[in-house]
């Protein structure tokens, strides 16, 4: 065998490995994400049955042929049942709503770490982290027990007159914040707030500090450097940061289920009602499919901003 | 040092007894220093000695410990950044990389308050005197390294400054664009009148662009002087060493008499004369000659003095000038640069050979720092 046998099947071994390599994340996707979405899906297209599964095929076979029965009526039910956009609605404010929160308290945590020393900043990394650590569910719970009337936080809320001045603004309306939509927002930004502050970090910890060393030189006080200079500089940061809140806050269920109190409609408790209390399989199907188009909108045009600001850089 | 205050026109800018310390190191010792108007100044010095320390206590991004900063008769001290009269050039320049040219120079003016067409025209003069008027729109990545250095100039000049600051100026620029820079640079700072102050660590970009150096080593001013001064009468071992290429011989003064001063070194059989300095017999001195004072010959010279023989070790023809590199017998290594349009001297040394090496008494510096 000559050296060129050998390198022929060196050859041979490295595209199998490249194809392994593509393959496997493939046979992944396919079969955990597209296959499932295709099923809920055509789901979404058939109409409810009392039968095991609960909904009816997308076809007939009859004595002239095949029969369509696939249908849009549940897309259409979407739209012109209040309840369900009351719930888009809502989830949608929420959403913005709590995007803002996080960000308004994120940008400042963010900002200072980048100031830390090297050292320092890995400890305050560890800090933003560490809490994700332990379980979602385990987190708000902890919240009940903390806002509960007679718990740790609630009381303290009660005696400071914080509870009182709440109602008086009309933000709540019994004695305490638990089950009130401001718990809600509380977890949410709480929960939510490493993955706002992680990107901003990694986008403010890269900028040259003479930058503002130069806007202060050439007259501008520190706030308004930090407006011309700093905050349109971490744009892509925070814009980061909104989308990896906001997105999942708009299909949060949990947070709001436990924190929030029946007040708090969001298109992921209704979801949960139409498949498991009503079995509405294919209701439930159109509105997750529904919930998911209006997610992948802003997530491409995120994506599409990116790659031009890579191509900016790159220049 | 008569000559360190000669230069000194009226103070514009005066410093006195500036103290900085760092956690562990003292940055800036006790260091006075006066600049007049108009001028272009240098602080010359290798990485911390100091000379960007200075400069941010200038522009008033550090705060000094101790002692007085006055421009034109205002003290600086107490002012933050945003509120002196003091605009800087960055190293590697700090263009705002969100901005247009046109913007980053009216960065500045828009923070003076100007209305839009006072910022307009003055943007447009400054755009007019860096020759940078078809560039305006584009943003700094979009720029060479040259064009890059004067949008920061323009950007600096745009607020009218009573002293501009230049760290580095042309460190961020490749070797060959370095040289033509200078020159543009000097010309464009002269045209304006600003005062400056500029940072280096390149010699020949302190003596190309300032009228005067102030050679900086351990958080001290070390000598002031013109780019000439500074060469041809350093006040010490140090200031010789830096600026330039030195042989340093260590000698004693035998007698100050008439036509000069007469030194021994154990480097030399020879007696060593000098026609200026005065020093005090007895005292240990260093002679130092630049290597384009020192000739070769191949007979021995005329005079009894100012000579000695050496062995070429090695050397190397670069077209204008020639580098030997000798050997003295009690082991001291001497470099001579010799000019191509004296070649005779210089023809025929080839390594190995044992030549002579002699020296004009009008030349040489003695040193006692």
């Amino acid at each position: 065998m000559s050296a060129r046998g050998r390198k022929a099947t060196v050859d041979e071994g490295g595209r199998g490995g490249r194809w392994a390599l593509i393959g496997v994340p493939s046979v992944w996707m396919i079969l955990l994400f597209a296959v499932p979405l295709l099923i809920v899906l055509k789901i979404s297209l058939a109409s409810v049955a009392i039968a095991r599964p609960p909904y009816t095929p997308l076809w007939a076979v009859t004595a002239d042929g095949i029969a369509w029965q696939a249908h849009l009526d549940n897309y259409r039910a979407l739209f012109t049942t209040p309840g369900y956009v009351q719930a888009y609605l809502g989830s949608l404010r929420i959403a913005l709503v709590s995007t803002a929160l996080t960000l308004l308290v994120g940008y400042p945590i963010a900002y200072c770490m980048a100031q830390l020393s090297p050292a320092r900043r890995s400890l305050a990394l560890m800090l933003v982290v560490l809490p994700s650590w332990t379980s979602f569910l385990l987190r708000a719970y902890a919240w009940i027990g903390l806002l509960k009337a007679n718990g740790p936080l609630g009381l303290w809320l009660d005696r400071l007159g914080v509870i009182d001045l709440l109602r008086m603004l009309g933000w709540i309306e019994g004695r305490q914040l638990l089950y009130t939509p401001l718990a809600a927002y509380l977890g949410i930004v709480y929960c939510y707030l490493p993955f706002m502050v992680l990107p901003l970090y990694a986008n403010l910890v890269r900028h040259d500090a003479r930058l503002l060393e130069a806007g202060h030189d050439l007259g501008a006080t520190p706030w308004r450097a930090f407006l011309a200079i700093t905050l349109p500089l971490s744009r892509a940061g925070i814009l980061a940061g909104c989308l990896l809140v906001a997105v999942p806050v708009m299909g949060e269920y949990v947070i709001p289920e436990l924190l929030g109190g029946p007040d708090t409609r969001m298109i992921g408790r209704v979801l949960w009602n139409e498949f498991f209390a009503n079995r509405d399989w294919p209701r439930a199907s159109a509105m997750a499919v529904a919930m998911l188009a209006t997610l992948v909108l802003p997530l491409a045009l995120f994506e599409r901003l990116q790659r031009r600001q890579l191509a900016a850089s790159d220049r | 040092m008569g000559e360190t205050e000669a230069a000194a026109p009226g103070a514009y800018l005066r410093l006195r007894a500036v103290r900085k310390r760092f956690a562990h190191t003292l940055a800036l010792d006790e260091t006075d220093l006066e600049i007049g108007r108009g001028e272009i100044f240098a602080l010359l010095g290798a990485s911390g000695c100091g000379k960007s320390t200075l400069l941010r206590c200038l522009a008033g991004l550090e705060t000094p410990d101790a002692g007085t900063i006055e421009l034109d008769g205002q003290s600086l001290l107490g002012l933050p950044p945003h509120a002196r009269p003091v605009n800087m050039m960055f190293q590697s320049y700090a263009l705002f990389p969100h901005m247009s040219v046109r913007q980053n120079i009216a960065f500045g003016l828009q923070q003076a308050r100007l209305s839009k067409p006072q910022i307009a025209e003055r943007v447009a003069q400054m755009l007019a005197l860096v020759q940078l008027e078809a560039l305006a729109q584009r943003k700094p990545h979009q720029l060479s390294g040259g064009q890059q250095q004067r949008v920061a100039l323009a950007r600096a000049l745009a607020r009218g400054p009573k002293l501009l600051l230049l760290d580095e100026p042309m460190a961020a620029l490749d070797r060959q664009l370095r040289t033509t820079m200078q020159f543009e640079l000097a010309a464009i700072l002269k045209r304006s009148g600003v005062t400056c102050v500029l940072v280096t660590h390149d010699q020949e970009e302190a003596m190309a662009m300032a009228g005067r150096i102030a050679l900086m080593d351990a958080g001290r001013i070390r000598q002031i002087g013109t780019p000439s001064q500074i060469y041809e009468q350093p006040n010490s071992r140090f200031a010789a060493r830096f600026i330039g290429s030195v042989n340093l011989f260590e000698a004693v003064v035998v007698r100050d008499g008439q036509g000069g001063l007469v030194l021994q070194s154990a480097d030399m059989a020879a007696p060593l004369r000098l026609e200026t300095v005065a020093a005090a017999p007895g005292q240990a001195v260093a002679l130092a000659l630049r290597p384009e004072q020192l000739r070769i010959a191949h007979a021995p010279p005329d005079q009894p003095y100012n000579r000695v023989q050496g062995v070429i070790e090695a050397s190397a023809y670069f077209g204008r000038h020639s580098i030997h590199h000798l050997r003295l017998a009690s082991g001291q290594r001497v470099m001579v640069d010799a000019a191509s349009t004296r070649v005779p001297q210089g023809q025929g040394v080839s390594p190995g050979e044992t030549v002579w090496l002699w020296w004009d008494a009008r030349d040489g510096v003695v040193l006692c720092e």
